[in-house]
């Protein structure tokens, strides 16, 4: 990812008080030379003013420069935090977890930082101007040409550490993904009697994260060593050259302390530079989470189609046409991609080819793994939109949501659904569905949920209402007994 | 338990080797000093040749100040790679702790975790933890030390009489720093927490939206998602800003005890001019150092919140259970169980001889599960006993009665990755899994990898997990939702032919006709 360059409209502002601080830094490492050089000299009160006023100065700097950085981060993380629903539109791959998500926005709002810290290596260089002012060209040359030796060695280190961290990065979201199965499958493995092996499992898969991320840090290290190692040689031998430069009388202490500060000063900031710009990977990484991929399925109207789709390799194409009022049910064996064709009809997956149309809205999807949300059971139903208690009732009766768990609608519920069967959970999302006016509803498979009395009661519901499109995925019992279209899927 | 006392528990948890733990704070030692050192001693270096010392005496300087900077970085690079290493052994130890604690839990606990974030907030709480050696303790102790060492130097060089003094006053100094950060950290432990709660609120909000999101938008009902999250962002908001005051004051702390060191300077006139400069170079590296003490105070802070809530997982169950039975009748006698404050089932007694077959059926939401759950000793029961023989489920060691008892949940899942590792877990003969694979229509050779399994495969390769370490009891959950009439036939036959006793919960009537007896549970409203 190439960077944005530090003059756009929004790079102003870092990139100001990057390059400002910068230039202070270099201004408060004179002044704290000329400190030293009086105290040395023997006037002690100046000299200790002096250097109080540098400490004072420097804390009250970085004190400023990092309430900047709070203050920016705080407001860009703000921003970033209100686009969140739109971000959670479609069903997001393991891998790439909610809990990512808080994690890319909190990385994302530091995107700034790189941007001040490369003007404030920017500003540095003018302490080469005063490393030639104060300690003489061969002082400057010194410095020159380590800094220009430095910077393709580094460069080409940080290619290497790139590399490596993209490895560290796959095995590190491989141990993610692994020990989060392990624990939310815990009390099967106990059941099982596998949890050492569980424990096994996640102590390889973390020594295997450690192996490339010490390799990693190695390389990162090595590259980073590369600056700190020349500015330590540069500082050496500027500080050997403007010694000799005393020792003959050529150079006076405050020049020569002015010489070896802005050495210092120099490479600082460019190594602080380099230090976070190994960030730049997870600021990639957190805006690649942070942008929504474009739906490939046309959402428009009322129309519902398939157009010589196909959602696997080697499934056969299958073109549909599904008209307002229709009952479709999507039969075939377990494992012939009976699921996966309802999420691409949904634009939840991306099909391999061909054209998915669906409706923009109204579209009630029942699946036996929706969750419903946490807060009372009015909220989960009417979903915040104005309903009146009695219409939510009948319906809830309609549907066999009867007795005392049902009759108080402040009732709170829980996110995993506890205190609900599966089978009451998939009703509170039909009914969630019927009272949003859907037109549409895709049902996957909840069949077996439901007792045969609850089975009947839900055909009927759908029945009294004839223009609702329905469409159902079923191994071999569907509800809909009657379906007006019928598509078998090979195993 | 209070935070620092969480910390050492946690220390200890994963102690490294002595040798280890010398080697890294001595590199880490030796790192800081090279880093002061060299600044230190290039101004007194320089002040020195002011006052024309001679040739010799500056070319010596000059080597030695050389060699600390070539040797500067390589130092750094020792002391990192060491501490990293310690960090990461330690946090591989702490993860196998958190998978086998998390295993034990009983099921209901497990569940409340399972809920929030918790879990997934626990991979991230143990990698946190490896910040405890290498942003945390390392750092702390190597800076203290070397700021003792240097009070010590710049005492003993002092050219006067009362050395001590200057000793004194510089060691009060960073007393004072050290106390006032002391301070600084408690309250910034309690801002802390407020903002830990904050973003896991804020977290759960987003991983419950995360999975409820995608079906609202699709009703037209995205905004809803957005007002919901709106509570959880403004405290969480409030809660960063509180934080980031706390380190506002830390900061203050840094720069103001760094500037009072240089009142060791004043108002000495006799002192030697050499010796002044130095202790201004060392001045300003103190205040480096209560900079870098800052940041490991912080690393402590943020590292607690972690450790603590990790904490919660520690259990201590029955030490030595006993061992099994001869006699394996299972028996339920007289059973109530309770779930979420609501009593599911009543009074429930029944018994299942060795090799037979009960089925359990009723309305869902009725209790099945939990009584299989209660059958399997994963869960209390709130009256009465489930007994094998004549032992009740949950005195059996564990380990033994894991070896016996196989329980297949209703949503088994653990089915990525290797397909025999997959059918297995590590116990039974591969050999075996193989067959029973076989009969039920599914192949694989050594390396089949199972990606993602459809509900109808999960079923059978979770049959197959328990059966392959020959189990005397096997409670199936569900076991045929997914399956057509054929599969649950296949599937029917292979259980035939184990001869384990079998408890199955299901609505499906061809299961149902296969048990030698069927128990309903009834409704409670």
């Amino acid at each position: 990812m190439s960077a944005p360059s530090p003059f756009a409209k929004s790079n102003l502002l870092p990139t100001a008080v990057g390059g400002v601080s910068g230039v202070a830094s270099l201004a408060l490492a004179l002044m704290g030379a000329y400190a030293l050089s009086e105290l040395a000299q023997g006037r002690l009160t100046s000299g200790a003013w002096l250097l109080v006023s540098t400490l004072a100065g420097r804390g009250l700097m970085s004190m400023m420069v990092e309430e900047f950085s709070a203050t920016r981060s705080a407001r860009s993380l703000r921003l970033s935090r209100r686009r969140v629903p739109s971000l959670l539109k479609r069903p997001r791959p393991m891998h790439e977890a909610q809990s990512d998500l808080a994690w890319a926005l909190e990385q994302a709002a530091g995107a700034d930082e790189l941007t001040r810290l490369r003007a404030n290596a920017g500003a540095s260089m003018l302490g080469l101007v005063v490393i030639f002012v104060s300690g003489g060209a061969i002082a400057f040359g010194i410095a020159a040409a380590l800094l220009l030796l430095a910077i393709p060695l580094y460069r080409r280190a940080g290619r290497r550490s790139e590399v490596l961290a993209t490895e560290y990065q796959r095995r590190r979201a491989q141990l993610e993904e692994r020990q989060l199965q392990v624990l939310r499958h815990s009390p099967e493995l106990r059941g099982l009697g596998a949890v050492q092996y569980g424990a096994r499992e996640i102590g390889a898969y973390s020594d295997r994260e450690h192996q490339a991320a010490l390799s990693a840090i190695r390389v990162a290290l090595q590259s980073s060593l590369v600056t700190e190692f020349i500015s330590g040689v540069s500082i050496g031998l500027v500080a050997m050259v403007v010694g000799f430069g005393l020792l003959g009388g050529r150079l006076s202490l405050a020049k020569a302390l002015i010489a070896v500060f802005a050495t210092s000063e120099l490479f600082g900031a460019i190594r602080r530079y380099g230090v976070e710009f190994h960030r730049r990977e997870d600021a990639a990484r957190a805006a690649a989470l942070l942008t929504v991929p474009p739906e490939r399925t046309s959402a428009d109207g009322s129309a519902l189609a398939l157009n010589a789709v196909v959602t696997f390799m080697n499934a056969p194409p299958l073109t549909l046409r599904v008209q307002p009022g229709d009952r479709v049910v999507i039969s075939g064996p377990s494992g012939a991609g009976k699921t996966t064709l309802l999420e691409t009809l949904l634009g939840w997956r991306e099909a391999l080819s061909g054209e998915v149309t669906r409706p923009a809205a109204g579209v009630g999807v029942i699946q036996p793994s929706t969750p419903v949300l946490s807060g009372t059971l009015r909220e989960n139903l009417t979903l915040g939109s104005e309903i009146d208690d009695a219409t939510v009732m009948i319906l809830l009766g309609e549907l066999g949501l009867r007795g005392e768990r049902f009759a108080d609608l402040a009732r709170p519920l829980l996110p995993d659904g506890r205190g609900l069967s599966d089978g009451e959970r998939v009703r509170i999302l039909l009914a969630r569905a019927l009272l949003a006016d859907a037109s549409t509803l895709v049902i996957d498979d909840v069949a077996g949920l439901f007792d045969e009395t609850t089975r009947e009661l839900i055909r009927r519901a759908l029945e009294v209402r004839p223009s609702l499109t329905v469409i159902e995925a079923s191994v071999d019992r569907p509800l809909l007994t009657r379906p007006s279209l019928r598509v078998e899927l090979a195993p | 338990m209070s935070a620092p006392a969480t910390l050492r528990r946690w220390l200890r948890r994963a102690r490294p080797s002595r040798s280890a733990l010398a080697a890294t704070l001595t590199n880490g030692a030796v790192a800081t000093i090279a880093n002061l050192g060299l600044l230190v001693g290039a101004v007194g270096l320089l002040a020195d040749s002011a006052t024309r010392p001679g040739l010799r005496a500056v070319a010596v300087a000059l080597v030695v100040i050389e060699l600390v900077a070539f040797a500067r970085s390589p130092l750094r690079f020792l002391e990192r790679m060491s501490a990293h290493r310690l960090g990461y052994d330690a946090v591989s130890t702490w993860r196998r702790w958190l998978v086998a604690r998390v295993g034990a839990l009983d099921y209901s606990r497990w569940r409340a975790y399972a809920l929030g974030d918790v879990l997934e907030r626990s991979l991230r709480d143990t990698d946190e933890l490896q910040m405890l050696w290498l942003r945390g303790v390392i750092p702390l102790v190597d800076t203290a030390f070397v700021l003792l060492l240097g009070d010590a130097l710049v005492a003993v060089l002092a050219p006067f009489a009362h050395w001590w003094l200057v000793a004194a006053q510089l060691l009060i100094i960073q007393l004072i720093a050290l106390g006032a950060l002391w301070l600084v950290t408690r309250d910034a432990l309690r801002r802390d927490r407020v903002l830990r709660r904050a973003r896991s609120a804020y977290r759960a909000e987003l991983l419950e939206l995360g999975g409820a999101t995608p079906a609202l938008a699709l009703l037209g009902r995205l905004e809803h998602a957005g007002e919901r999250l709106v509570a959880p962002e403004v405290a969480l908001r409030n809660a960063e800003s509180r934080a980031r005051r706390a380190r506002r004051v830390g900061n203050l702390v840094v720069a103001l005890c760094g500037a009072l060191s240089v009142s060791a300077l004043v108002d000495r006139p006799q002192a030697a001019l050499l010796w002044s400069v130095v202790v201004g170079a060392y001045c300003l590296a103190v205040m480096e150092a209560l900079a870098t003490m800052r940041g490991s105070f912080e690393a402590l802070v943020s590292v607690s919140g972690g450790a603590e809530r990790l904490e919660s997982f520690e259990n201590f169950g029955p030490v030595k259970g006993r061992a099994w039975p001869r006699d394996v009748t299972l028996k339920a006698e007289n059973l109530t169980l309770v779930e979420d404050a609501r009593t599911l089932i009543e009074g429930l007694s029944f018994q299942v001889d060795a090799g037979r077959r009960l089925g359990v059926t009723g309305v869902s939401g009725v209790g099945k599960s939990t009584l299989l759950r209660a059958l399997a000793g994963l869960d209390d029961v709130a009256r009465g006993a489930v007994t094998l023989g004549d032992v009740r489920v949950r005195d059996l060691d564990e380990a033994t009665l894991r070896a016996h008892v196989a329980y297949v949940p209703s949503e088994p899942g653990f089915a990525h990755g290797y397909a025999l590792d997959v059918a297995t877990l590590g116990r039974g003969d591969v050999k075996v899994a193989t067959r029973l694979l076989h009969e039920l229509g599914i192949e694989v050779v050594a390396d089949t990898w199972f990606e993602e399994l459809s509900r109808g495969e999960l079923a059978r390769v979770a049959l197959v997990r328990a059966l392959v370490t020959e189990p005397d009891l096997v409670l199936l959950d569900e076991p045929t939702a997914g399956l057509g009439a054929d599969e649950t036939r296949r599937l029917l036959r292979l259980l035939d032919e184990r001869g384990a006793s079998v408890v199955v919960a299901s609505h499906d009537p061809q299961v149902l006709q296969w048990c030698d007896e069927v128990v309903t549970l009834d409704a409670r409203a």
